[in-house]
């Protein structure tokens, strides 16, 4: 018996598949064998249910675009592109090690240029002139200078301290204007910046390492507070540490983002920046923040076509490594912790569980702190829904798993929730904004520091 | 009724937001875990309670529309493939676990839960759910009851069959009840035990009651590390006729071995041709003893490593390795055929010979990941589908291994299903009438085909057809005549 | 009718077609003719020649559980009663397999006896073994104790071959422990009261023989303390093989008897810790059982649930409820009985929720009204009427899916050929 329906009727299509460089590679897209035990894990799954929102099913509409079943224009593909929060939860327990970071970072670069090669005539739709405008500031100007965006930080800053913030906020400007989450987002911004300009800071008692650290771009400035709390319990754990010059943003948004050779600029400038830092004389490079770290893992896989750039990149991330990760290595000084009575729950940031596979470490930290009770929480390695602009560009889900991670977060009772990325700490500042909760987000080094220093900040008192 | 009015009736049933109809958009439902062959649906609805089901079936069964319902698709015959297009129901958001009432070891759930929350669910209350497929990570209790899924720990505990105390089962026409509740024993034909195992044929369930088990009091799990897979299999053999319990036995040989160590650095001797892990609980008393038996077993069958599994953690490892090997043949080959035949105990090492010698034959590795145990076989044939050679090949091999153990007094399926995968298979095993029977049973449930139409009979089979025969050959007295020819005219009458 | 009779020798030959009941009677009902088939094929002839003769035909193993169900509705029809005796051999068994192939017709001590020399067995315990064969105890889905440790035949039934009425011949399942090929008509068939098919076949999963076994017998002077008892076990990570409520007839107090088995240290664990969760729950005493004085008491425990000889005023029914309510519903009933004057003796396999009660006295049709009543919760299916009553409503609440069922009936016996009248479809 067949079926009674008369057939839906075939949207014309026009073809347009991967071209150029930046192509999937279907060697990484064939690794996929449908198995589907990646849904689970995968935070857009979990809260729509839907197949296409799965890693699964994402990779499957770049198997069609890949191999002509299907027009990088259509809308399905483009929006699960752009839905994916890139969090990578799924590369961590799929068992045939597909590489999916990489395909869809590719995928979004190719979106993205079609996008500005459209002509407006043909199936893909140019992005609008705002959103080329923005896009080329934002990616091309304000991230590649760190002058430019420590003076934008600086504005910031002055919009926030001036009061003018507060009459937006109450006036309700934003919210006419449609960028109120946008602004509850804008992190308070620390009141000094950490600019790298060959810093040496010494090694407390005997010198065990040399590092370096990168200070990055909005954690040099919303965060270098963290910075500082870094270096200090570097020194602790008798770490010279220097902040060689000339170094810049990571390019993380840029290559999550599809904006590759946007990337490889910065990762060339951070590149040459540390070597002229002394690289070769350096036992690590430092990094604090999840989302960086990763990033500057996979400078390699960036930049594996260019010859001239490849065995650089493969020195500079054989030292890299996350904050967490090289305490735990070196073995963390415990001799001067002191103790710190209270309750802490983790959220696990994607790029250090999932793309990093950075998870026992960082509690392996908390639990070394005397008299903190680290408590986990449900779904510790869900993604809390920031994942770089993606509050920006999907709102909706963004929220609804910024809610879930807060709900899961506040179940535990925990009076400090502990991460070690900006976005994410920006993003459960904003869900705790939202319910009207005051627990304090505190990253990892800042609880170090603390218990060294042996002060409670006024947040945790 | 047009494909537009269809979907804009559905909408008003489960929203905008439950449906899918975009064609980009259903082409990810073509297919499950089983990519053979696939087929687009019509619509897809992800319908969040019992009453938009019971809405969507009826308004399929009036407009005479498949409805094929679908968990997470992890499945491995190309169950919830959608083979006459149709309406895909998706369980994915009724995923709620409704009630637990340990007193009577029992749980209500939805269909959608997936089988490892609610393991982590009843495990941090003491029990646990016996079926614990591979897939379990993403798998639901729908598709699990769909499949009669298994699981290492079936040699023990047994299938998922008989762990499930009742579903509430919408019928093809849109009606619903519950085929049980949790009382063992009620008079009537067991409708909860034909369903289980149906692949979605016989009903969309939308609830059900299963069966929990406390947490056994000890757990011990060890592995036996051996230089080839023989061995190993004659360990199992050795093990079953020995009169021990395991709660589970499982090999996996050489290539699956190098794929799980790949993926989780188990430090597995190089070299080592096969590894059994072995699984023994209960109460404390005496789990040493039982353990240190089966271990000299199989270092009598000449095991070159035992190593226990210290820690809870360890025990987690194990397992994890254990269950993410089919996956992990992504690391091997691009494209793997996953065999699942089951043969009497007693034939594991003479199968394994013969898996060997096919490999050879077609010149394709194939690795073997197995619930020993139950001589439940998985050979996992490794090949690259863009090579047709490889692809002919592979299909050889796979045709070759189902033979065999079917001859070995085998069946076609242990835990995946007939699909659409084994169909062709079913005709190996059962003839004609033995189709029958099944036909007269589907034909109870689903007289217009409407429920996954297409799947467990072969093809050229129409299971409403063959229930037509049947029907006419009991009523109209056709094989009397030849029993007056044969008996004389004069019959009772 | 002397037609019949020859053509069913044909098919059988003459000496296993008895004309006249052979002493037989389903609850008043005698067969015209018992037909003893010796092979599959000699069935599906015999049911081919009945089917063709519109006769009522009522499958017939050991006959002790004919007790169960109405009276047939044979109506005008020739009566024959089909026996499955013949059909008693191992057909295949390889022992190192565990698992074995018997003829329906194989009683379950035959096959006990053709498995224990090989240290194996089928835990399935149902009443009169010796006279019970396994295609009966199935179609009836007969139980026994130790289904706590070991399930019901549910849990080991893995392959058959049946006669259906039509007398076609078909098989479902197979050899091997595990097996999803094709529907599960296993399931279907096992409580079907052969209103489907008749088996010829079924093939098991085996188990071994525990190393060791025992049993703490344990009295208690109120039911209440019984479960007491039973909530104790169950919620203890104690794994008894069996827990039975034994109340003797006229007897003071309750027994609760559980069985232990599998490893010795195990057995042993199980010896040192029953008694003491027993005393808690308010046991009078508690003994350990070895040995013979163990295997004989589970073989009387065994038979309590039987229906096959009753007194002309006994009544047996099966309660089954949810584990945590069978406490009251068993205390209901002691009321009611003794409202009714009713001696009552129970077998209860208290942590499944199944318990048999055996009553005795006049009022027992009051009582079963009472109890369908006033228990809604639970079912209640008479197993065994001394005085066979057709207005009895044995099967007590309709299933739900009841036009399902009617439906698989109409499909496999579309002229009503098997046991017409008697299931409650």
């Amino acid at each position: 018996m067949s079926t009674a329906l008369a057939p839906a009727p075939a949207p014309p299509r026009t073809l347009v598949g991967f071209s150029g460089k930046d192509s999937p590679e279907p060697a990484l897209i064939n690794t996929c064998v449908h198995c589907g035990l990646c849904l689970s894990s995968c935070p857009t799954y979990r809260e729509t249910g839907l197949e296409m929102s799965s890693p699964r099913g994402r990779i499957y509409l770049m198997k069609a675009v890949s191999e002509g079943r299907m027009s990088l224009a259509s809308e399905v593909f483009q929006g699960q592109m752009s839905e994916c929060l890139n969090c990578r939860a799924c590369e961590a327990v799929c068992p045939s090690g597909v590489q999916y970071g990489a395909i869809v970072e590719a995928s979004r670069a190719q979106i993205q240029t079609a996008r500005e090669h459209a002509s407006g005539t043909g199936p893909i739709r140019p992005q609008g002139a705002s959103v080329g405008l923005i896009r080329a500031f934002v990616f091309g100007r304000l991230f590649k200078s760190m002058a430019m965006f420590r003076g934008f930080s600086w504005l910031m800053k002055m919009y926030q301290v001036t009061g003018v913030q507060w009459l937006a906020r109450n006036l309700g400007i934003l919210k006419l204007m449609g960028t109120s989450e946008m602004e509850l987002m804008l992190p308070r911004f620390s009141s000094t910046f950490t600019v790298p300009k060959g810093q040496v800071y010494p090694a407390e008692g005997t010198k065990r390492q040399r590092v370096a650290l990168m200070p990055g771009c909005i954690m040099s400035t919303a965060f270098a507070h963290v910075h500082e709390a870094t270096i200090r319990v570097l020194q602790k754990n008798g770490c010279e540490v220097v902040l060689p010059p000339n170094q810049g943003c990571c390019g993380a948004l840029h290559t999550h983002g599809g904006d590759l050779d946007g990337g490889r600029e910065l990762a060339r400038t951070n590149i040459v920046a540390l070597e002229q830092g002394g690289l070769d004389e350096l036992d690590a490079i430092i990094i604090n923040a999840a989302g960086c770290g990763s990033t500057l893992k996979e400078y390699g896989h960036l930049l594996h076509e260019d010859p001239a750039w490849h065995d650089r990149a493969g020195k500079f991330v054989a030292k890299v490594k996350d904050v967490h990760e090289f305490l735990a290595q070196i073995g963390l000084n415990t001799a001067d912790l002191k103790p710190l009575p209270v309750k802490v729950t983790y959220q696990e940031p994607c790029h250090l569980a999932h793309a990093q596979r950075i998870t026992a470490q960082p509690r392996q930290l908390l639990n070394a702190i005397p008299g903190l009770k680290l408590v986990e929480m449900a779904e510790s390695s869900l993604c809390c829904g920031s994942a770089g602009v993606y509050n920006i560009t999907q709102p909706e889900l963004a929220s609804s798993l910024g809610a879930r991670k807060i709900e899961n977060a506040l179940a535990t009772g925990a009076e400090v929730i502990a991460t070690a990325n900006p976005g994410c700490a920006l993003q459960l500042a904003v869900e705790l904004k939202k319910k009207g909760r005051d627990v304090p987000v505190r990253y990892i080094v800042e609880l170090l520091d603390e218990s060294y220093r042996g002060v409670r900040s006024k947040s945790l008192a | 009724m047009t494909h537009l009015e269809l979907v804009s009736e559905l909408r008003h049933i489960v929203g905008e937001r439950g449906l899918v109809s975009d064609p980009d958009a259903l082409m990810t439902y073509n297919a499950d875990g089983c990519v053979m062959d696939t087929h687009d649906p019509d619509v897809v609805v992800l319908p969040t309670t019992t009453e938009q089901v019971v809405a969507v079936v009826k308004l399929a069964a009036r407009e005479h529309v498949p409805v094929i319902a679908r968990g997470a698709g992890t499945g491995l015959s190309g169950g919830a493939t959608p083979m006459r297009g149709g309406i895909v129901l998706v369980t994915s958001r009724m995923d709620k676990i409704l009630e637990i009432d340990t007193r009577n070891n029992r749980c209500r759930v939805q269909p959608g839960v997936i089988n490892f929350e609610l393991t982590a669910f009843l495990k941090s209350r003491g029990y646990h759910f016996a079926a614990d497929p591979s897939s379990q990570k993403a798998c639901t209790i729908g598709g699990n009851i769909a499949n009669n899924s298994g699981g290492p720990h079936c040699i023990k505990y047994g299938v998922t069959g008989s762990h499930v105390l009742g579903v509430q089962m919408v019928l093809a026409d849109g009606s619903i009840f519950w085929s049980g509740e949790g009382i063992v024993e009620q008079p009537g034909y067991d409708l909860t035990g034909v369903t289980v195992g149906a692949e979605g044929t016989t009903c969309v369930i939308t609830e059900c009651w299963l069966k929990i088990l406390p947490v056994p009091e000890a757990t011990r799990v060890v592995m036996a590390v051996f230089n080839d897979i023989r061995p190993a299999a004659e360990t199992v053999s050795a093990v079953i006729a020995g009169g021990f319990l395991p709660a589970a036995l499982e090999v996996m040989d050489t290539l699956a071995l190098k794929a799980v160590n790949d993926a989780y650095q188990m430090g597995i001797p190089p070299g080592a041709g096969a590894a059994l892990i072995i699984e023994v609980d209960g109460v404390d008393d005496g789990l040493d003893d039982l353990l240190a038996e089966i271990v000299q077993i199989a270092k009598d069958k000449g095991a070159i490593e035992v190593r226990p599994a210290k820690t809870p953690q360890e025990q987690v490892n194990v397992w994890a390795a254990r269950k993410n090997a089919f996956g992990a043949m992504g690391r091997l080959a691009p494209t793997y055929h996953l065999v699942d035949t089951v043969v009497p105990r007693t034939k594991l090492p003479a199968i394994m010979d013969d898996v060997k010698r096919i490999s050879k034959e077609v010149n394709l590795p194939i690795a073997n990941v197995f619930h020993a145990g139950d001589g439940n076989l998985h050979p996992i044939v490794l090949f690259d589908s863009t090579d047709p050679d490889q692809n002919a090949r592979a299909h050889k091999a796979v045709e070759e291994i189902m033979r065999l153990s079917i001859g070995y007094g085998g069946v076609i399926s242990g835990e995946h299903g007939v699909g659409i995968e084994k169909q062709e298979f079913m005709s190996y095993m059962f003839n004609d009438d033995d189709l029958g029977a099944m036909a007269a049973l589907h034909e109870a449930f689903d007289p217009e085909d409407l429920l996954n139409p297409g799947k467990i009979f072969p093809r050229k089979v129409n299971p409403n057809e063959l229930a037509a025969t049947r029907r006419q050959a009991s009523t109209v007295p056709g094989g009397l005549a030849a029993i007056v020819a044969k008996h004389g005219e004069k019959v009772w009458i | 009718m002397s037609d019949l009779l020859i053509q069913l020798g044909s098919a059988v030959g003459a000496e296993h077609v008895t004309p006249g009941a052979d002493g037989l009677s389903v609850q008043g009902v005698s067969p015209h003719f018992v037909v003893a088939p010796g092979s599959v094929e000699e069935l599906s002839e015999a049911m081919k020649i009945a089917a063709a003769a519109r006769a009522a035909v009522i499958p017939w193993g050991g006959g002790t559980r004919q007790a169960l169900g109405t009276p047939p509705v044979a109506l005008d029809r020739p009566v024959v009663a089909m026996r499955t005796t013949r059909l008693n051999q191992v057909l295949d068994y390889t022992p190192d397999d565990m698992t074995i192939s018997v003829g329906a017709g194989m009683t379950l001590d035959e096959i006990d006896q053709a498995v224990r020399p090989n240290g194996q067995m089928l835990p399935m315990d149902v009443a009169l073994p010796g006279r019970s064969t396994v295609g009966g105890a199935l179609a009836c889905a007969a139980d026994g104790p130790r289904r706590l440790g070991y399930g019901t035949f549910r849990d080991l039934f893995l392959g058959t071959k049946v006669v259906e009425a039509g007398g076609r011949i078909s098989k479902a399942g197979g050899m091997t422990v595990k097996n999803v090929s094709g529907f599960d008509l296993m399931k279907l068939y096992i409580g079907s009261m052969g209103s489907l098919a008749i088996f010829t076949s079924a093939n098991f999963k085996l188990l071994p023989i525990p190393r060791a076994a025992a049993t703490i017998a344990c009295e208690f002077d109120t039911l209440e303390s019984v479960f007491a008892m039973a909530d104790a076990l169950h919620t203890s990570k104690l794994l008894p093989a069996a827990c039975e409520l034994v109340s003797a007839e006229g007897g003071q107090g309750f027994g609760l008897c559980v069985a232990t088995d599998g490893l010795d240290q195990a057995v042993a664990r199980h010896k040192r810790d029953v008694p003491g969760l027993a005393q808690k729950a308010g046991a009078r005493a508690s003994h350990v059982l070895e040995g013979e004085e163990h295997t004989s008491l589970w073989r009387r425990i065994n038979d309590l649930s039987q229906s096959a000889d009753l007194e002309p005023d006994e009544m047996v029914i099966r309660v089954a409820s949810l584990p945590s309510l069978l406490g009251s519903a068993l205390v209901a009933l002691q009321v009611a009985a003794k409202k009714h004057a009713l001696r009552l003796q129970i077998s209860a396999r208290v942590l499944n929720g199944i318990a048999y009660v055996r009553t005795r006295g006049t009022a027992w049709k009051a009582f079963h009204e009472v109890a369908l009543t006033t228990l809604p919760e639970v079912s209640i299916v008479t197993l065994g009427l001394g005085t066979p009553e057709p207005s009895v409503d044995v099967w007590g609440r309709p299933p739900n899916g009841l036009d399902v069922m009617r439906r698989i009936k109409a499909e496999f016996d579309p002229a009503n050929i098997l046991n017409p009248g008697r299931y409650l479809v």
